[in-house]
């Protein structure tokens, strides 16, 4: 056991020293972390204790429930009026382009199955804020597309999760029942999700129902941490058992949240000691890739790292047309929604645990193109910063 | 004990309109940074101004976001962010009140236990609520008053 916690200390410091290094060279933390994850890893130095390793799928489940907790909290209805039609519709179109554009190509034009190609494109959809914000804040920039950008970030994760979790079911049905007829299977595994998300919403409902109900019943501070870990934990746990999709349960949750109190406490007890997780889920991510897959999915990490940059940029175009936004806005919004990280690993590692036939290449090929998206992150959104004129 | 028997109703308190010069010349003979209610012209609680509220105006990212983006914002204090940026100089005139306030305030009725308000405090590590009756603003409770509540209730004051 000693050692686990020995492994558990050189993983904070030496991620957190790397992340120290990379910092100053201008690229986000994510990177430090992943890279970390990958030199510490089996493929490279193998220093990594293996059942820290094998806790991997804990902690993802976790930083997972998490991140789908807080991007609910942007849900909150009044707000995203404030937002306004142009955030909804780009971060709409874009999710989505994504999506299909991927899964097309990698279906007609390289071959993959259509379930494979399905699952990889979902992923494609999800943007990750951190590049971004580190040149808006290092530039000071601000301004319509700032915010645009901003808000098209924080809402298209959410569109993601609903998208992989229909993904996964298609995806599902397409495997499972191999006989019946294509567009029956698609047909049910359509109105399956749409009951998921209802499933997932009643028990969402009912679970912030109680935490809500029963908190007048915690006095201190200290004990509202477990109180609301117990909760959530026990959503995500039961949606599991339903076999709903947890990013969407607890999406929710934090949606409903949100949007019947003002009171933040709850998500600010969580962003209390989420960078722990966020921290240990990107060393692990790193440290599970499978370096002799590497050159397998060479090819097809390629395509997927530009396909789904024109499906972004597509996307964004036709989302900001349809919205009547400014040219600087149509043609640049793109830029910033190059990089994909908590999110998509989140999707890949789900699916490696569900889709054993393709579920590790997703999941090698996310790894990698996450690592080179959030490097060239900064690059890109210093670019669409300066052509929009906002530094 | 009733918020209502406590409650300071020596508030000052602003409108929409005032600006941010106005604000910080009030503010600047006390001790620390209060919140400050904001309200319409017949007494209703509109929001308050807080420090945040203030730094908030000069930062690219807001709070709501910030707070959501938090695992990106790579430990950056908004504060620190202040001494970095260039503030025009009549940027004092051009914020007002209405620019500067939050509007998703938790609030108290004065009708509810000063139980209730140091649990609610406690919790969401504020020291000052407003409290309303109804949409009406009728003062503000501290954890302070809440103390001198107690200390009264036992006969010491």
């Amino acid at each position: 056991m000693h050692e686990i916690v020995f492994h558990l200390g050189l993983i904070f410091l030496g991620a957190w020293s790397l992340m120290k290094f990379i910092r100053k060279l201008g690229f986000p933390s994510v990177t430090a972390y992943i890279l970390f994850g990958i030199l510490i890893g089996p493929g490279v130095l193998d220093i990594v204790n293996k059942q820290i390793l094998s806790a991997s799928p804990l902690v993802a489940t976790i930083a997972l429930s998490f991140i789908a907790f807080s991007i609910g909290q942007n849900f909150v209805i009044s707000e995203l009026k404030t937002y306004g039609k142009m955030v909804l519709l780009i971060s709409v179109w874009e999710a989505f382009l994504a999506w299909i554009l991927v899964a097309l190509v990698m279906h007609l034009f390289l071959g993959m199955d259509f379930p494979y190609a399905l699952c990889l494109g979902a992923v494609a959809c999800a943007t990750a804020p951190a590049a971004t914000m580190l040149i808006i804040r290092e530039y000071r920039a601000s301004g319509l597309y700032t915010k645009t950008l901003l808000g098209v970030v924080a809402l298209d994760d959410a569109w993601c999760l609903i998208i992989i979790s229909i993904s996964i079911s298609i995806a599902k049905a397409l495997i499972f029942s191999q006989n019946s007829h294509n567009a029956v299977i698609f047909f049910h595994a359509i109105a399956g999700s749409i009951g998921k998300i209802v499933i997932a919403f009643v028990i969402a409902g009912i679970i912030i129902y109680l935490l809500k109900r029963f908190s007048i019943y915690v006095v201190a501070r200290e004990n509202l941490l477990l109180y609301v870990l117990g909760f959530l934990f026990l959503g995500a746990g039961i949606s599991e058992m339903f076999h709903i999709p947890l990013l969407l349960t607890c999406m929710l949750m934090g949606a409903i949240l949100a949007n019947i109190t003002v009171e933040t406490k709850f998500f600010d007890l969580i962003h209390e000691i989420d960078n722990t997780i966020y921290l240990l889920f990107f060393v692990l991510s790193g440290a599970s890739l499978e370096i002799k897959l590497l050159r397998e999915i060479s090819v097809v990490a390629i395509v997927y790292f530009l396909v789904r940059l024109i499906g972004k940029f597509i996307g964004s175009f036709i989302g900001a047309e349809i919205a009547k936004a400014p040219p600087r806005i149509k043609k640049n919004i793109w830029w910033g929604l190059a990089p994909q990280a908590g999110v998509a690993l989140g999707a890949a590692l789900i699916m490696k645990e569900q889709f054993p036939q393709f579920g590790d290449k997703i999941f090698t090929t996310i790894i990698t193109t996450t690592v080179i998206y959030e490097i060239l992150g900064p690059v890109l959104a210093k670019i669409g910063l300066k052509k929009a004129g906002e530094i | 004990m009733k918020i209502s028997e406590i409650v300071n109703r020596d508030v000052i308190t602003v409108t929409r309109a005032t600006n941010l010069r106005e604000l910080l010349k009030i503010f600047s003979k006390f001790h620390s940074f209060p919140i400050i209610p904001v309200l319409d012209k017949n007494g209703n609680f509109l929001g308050v101004v807080t420090l945040e509220g203030i730094i908030e105006q000069f930062s690219p990212i807001s709070t709501q976001l910030g707070k959501f983006f938090k695992y990106a914002m790579d430990g950056h204090s908004k504060i620190r962010e202040l001494f970095e940026l260039d503030i025009p100089t009549d940027a004092g005139t051009l914020f007002l009140a209405d620019d500067l306030m939050t509007k998703k305030v938790i609030t108290i009725s004065q009708d509810k236990d000063i139980f209730d308000a140091e649990r609610i405090m406690e919790q969401n590590r504020v020291d000052v609520l407003p409290v309303l009756h109804g949409k009406k603003f009728v003062g503000l409770i501290s954890k302070f008053d809440i103390i001198l509540g107690i200390l009264r209730q036992k006969g010491i004051i």
